[in-house]
C-alpha cells in the first residue's frame, strides 16, 4: 500500500492525521536536523508538534500528552539514547500514557539496538532523515 | 473510556484526559463528535467565568512570544492559563506543521498552563465549532484564562474574535507606510492595538505608529458605547508594556460588566454559536446525502465541461439534497 493509502486509512479510523512530536532533547543545537525532519513528516502528510529547544525527556512526555501525539520523535545527538529513552518511558509510564509510540534517530551503535528497543522504543532510525520505508514501518505499528 | 470517565476527568483537571477529550472534539469521526458533544454539554454548566482572549497578527509579529511572557506573568498571579493555537497553514499533503510551543519555552512546563496548538485538518469551518467546544473543556477543567492565538490572514481572525471577551490585535511598526498593508477589518474587530517589538533601536518607529494607528481607530465606528480600543506599545522580549495590556483588558471587563455589555455579547456570542452549527452541519448533511453523492461527480463534470451552468447545477444539487432528506436525517 501507498503511504498516502495508509494515511487516508489512518485517519478514516481515527478521525485524524497521525500526530508525531519532533522533540529537541539535549544540551547541543540540533535544530537544523530536527526542523528538517519535522517538514518531512509534515510533506509526508502527519501532523507535526515541534517543541522547544533543550527539551528533558519529562518535558517531552508532558507535551506529547498535552498535545495527544501518537508518536514521539528524537534524535539522538549526546549518545546519551540510553537514559533519555529509559527517562521518556518512565515519564509516559508514569501518566498512563505508554500507548504512545517512540521513535528515536541518529547515530545509534547497533550494540545498542536491543537495549533501547527493550526499554520501550518502538522503532529506530540509522539516520537524522526518515524515507519511504521508515514511514511505512512506523504507520504500520498501528495497524 | 466512558463518556463520563471523559466529564470526570475534566473536571478533576486531568490533563491527560482534557487533552483526550479535545481530540474527541476535533475528530473527523461521527461517533467521536457525538461523546464530545456529550461531554461538552455536561461540562457547560461549569464555565461561563474565564477570561477569554484571542490574540492575532501577522505572521511574525510576536503572537507566540507574547504569550510566553504574558502567560507567565499570569501564572505567577496564581490565574491558570490555557492556550489555544490554531494556525490555518499545512502543506499539500495536508499535513501541519505547530510550531508555536517553541516559542513558549518556560510556560510549556508551568502546571498552571496548558497549551494546544491544533492542526488546521483542512474541515469545512471547523475551526470554530472545534476551538469553542476546545475553550468550554478547558474552563471546565478550571482555566481561567484562555487565550487563542490565530495568524491573521483570511477568515479565522473574524471567527475566533466571535468567541472571545477581548481581542488584542498585535502590529508591527513599518517605514510609515504600516497602514497600507492591513485589513481594515482586522482594525474593526481590535478591543485593544498593541505595537509589539517596541524594543530597542523600534521605540520610536513604534511610537511614530501607535500615533498612525490612533488617527485610523479615530475613522471608525466604534462597536461598544463604553470602550474605545486604545493603541499601546510592547516588547515580548523585554516585557515592557505587557503589564499595561493586562490592566486594559481588566479595565474592559470591568466596565463591560458593569454597564451589561458582556453579558449581551456572550448571549450574541452563543446565537452565532447555534448559527455556526447550524451552517457547519447543513454543508456536512449536503455531503453526506446520498442523493447528493450519486449524481455529485457527474454534475461538476458537466459543470467543468461548460454542459450545464453553475446555477442549474446548484439548483439540480440543492432539489437532490431535498429529495433523500429523510434518508440522510440524523445519521450521524
Ligand atoms: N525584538 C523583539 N523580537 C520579538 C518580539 N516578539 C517576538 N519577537 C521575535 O519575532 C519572531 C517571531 O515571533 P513569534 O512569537 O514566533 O511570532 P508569531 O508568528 O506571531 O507567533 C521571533 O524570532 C521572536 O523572537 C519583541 O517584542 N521584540
Ligand atoms: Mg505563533
Amino acid at each position: 500500500m501507498l503511504i498516502d493509502q495508509k494515511i487516508e486509512k489512518f485517519v478514516k479510523r481515527e478521525g485524524r492525521r497521525p500526530r508525531i512530536l519532533v522533540s529537541s532533547m539535549g544540551k547541543k543545537r540540533h535544530n537544523q536536523d530536527t526542523r528538517l525532519l519535522a517538514t518531512l513528516f509534515a510533506e509526508t502528510g502527519f501532523d507535526v508538534d515541534i517543541g522547544p529547544l533543550h527539551q528533558t525527556a519529562r518535558g517531552t512526555a508532558r507535551m506529547a500528552i498535552e498535545n495527544d501525539v501518537h508518536i514521539i520523535c528524537f534524535l539522538s545527538i549526546e549518545n546519551n539514547h540510553k537514559e533519555l529513552v529509559m527517562e521518556l518511558a518512565r515519564a509516559l509510564k508514569a501518566e498512563q500514557a505508554e500507548n504512545i509510540r517512540i521513535l528515536v534517530g541518529g547515530a545509534i551503535p547497533r550494540s545498542d539496538y536491543d537495549f533501547i528497543y527493550s526499554a520501550g522504543v518502538d522503532q529506530i532510525l540509522n539516520s537524522v532523515r526518515i524515507d519511504k520505508e521508515a514511514v511505512n514501518r512506523l504507520l504500520d505499528l498501528f495497524e | 473510556m466512558q463518556t463520563q470517565e471523559y466529564i470526570d476527568g475534566v473536571l478533576a483537571k486531568n490533563r491527560r484526559i482534557v487533552a483526550k477529550t479535545i481530540t474527541l472534539i476535533e475528530s473527523s469521526l461521527p461517533s467521536h463528535q457525538d461523546i464530545a458533544k456529550t461531554i461538552v454539554d455536561a461540562l457547560l454548566p461549569h464555565t461561563g467565568k474565564a477570561v477569554r482572549i484571542g490574540i492575532t497578527g501577522v505572521p511574525g509579529v510576536g503572537k507566540s512570544t507574547y504569550i510566553e511572557s504574558f502567560g507567565l506573568q499570569l501564572v505567577k498571579q496564581s490565574h491558570r492559563v490555557a492556550v489555544l493555537a490554531v494556525d490555518p497553514s499545512s502543506s499539500k499533503s495536508g499535513g501541519s506543521i505547530m510550531g508555536d510551543k517553541t516559542r513558549m519555552e518556560r510556560l510549556s512546563l508551568e502546571q498552571q498552563a496548558f497549551i494546544r496548538p491544533s492542526p488546521s485538518g483542512g474541515t469545512l469551518g471547523g475551526v470554530t465549532r472545534r476551538t469553542r467546544e476546545t475553550m468550554i473543556v478547558c474552563e471546565a477543567a478550571g482555566f481561567d484564562i484562555i487565550i487563542v492565538e490565530t495568524v491573521g490572514v483570511g477568515q479565522s481572525e473574524t471567527t475566533v474574535a466571535s468567541m472571545v471577551d477581548f481581542f488584542l490585535v498585535l502590529m508591527l511598526a513599518g517605514a510609515g507606510d504600516e497602514l497600507q498593508g492591513i485589513k481594515k477589518g482586522v482594525l474593526e474587530l481590535a478591543d485593544t492595538i498593541a505595537i509589539n517589538k517596541a524594543d530597542g533601536n523600534n521605540i520610536e518607529h513604534a511610537r511614530k505608529a501607535k500615533i498612525e494607528y490612533e488617527k485610523a481607530l479615530n475613522l471608525l465606528t466604534p462597536s461598544s458605547k463604553i470602550w474605545s480600543p486604545p493603541v499601546l506599545t510592547c516588547s515580548a522580549v523585554t516585557l515592557d508594556g505587557i503589564d499595561e495590556i493586562w490592566q486594559t483588558i481588566l479595565d474592559h471587563r470591568k466596565k463591560l460588566e458593569s454597564s451589561g455589555e458582556l453579558a449581551d455579547k456572550r448571549r450574541k456570542q452563543a446565537l452565532d454559536w447555534m448559527w455556526a452549527l447550524v451552517e457547519e452541519g447543513l454543508i456536512d448533511r449536503f455531503y453526506k446525502n446520498p442523493g447528493v453523492g450519486k449524481s455529485l461527480p457527474n454534475i461538476v463534470k458537466s459543470v467543468e465541461k461548460g454542459i450545464t451552468g453553475p446555477t442549474v447545477a446548484a439548483h439540480k444539487l440543492l432539489y437532490l439534497h431535498d429529495l433523500c432528506f429523510s434518508e440522510s436525517d440524523y445519521e450521524g
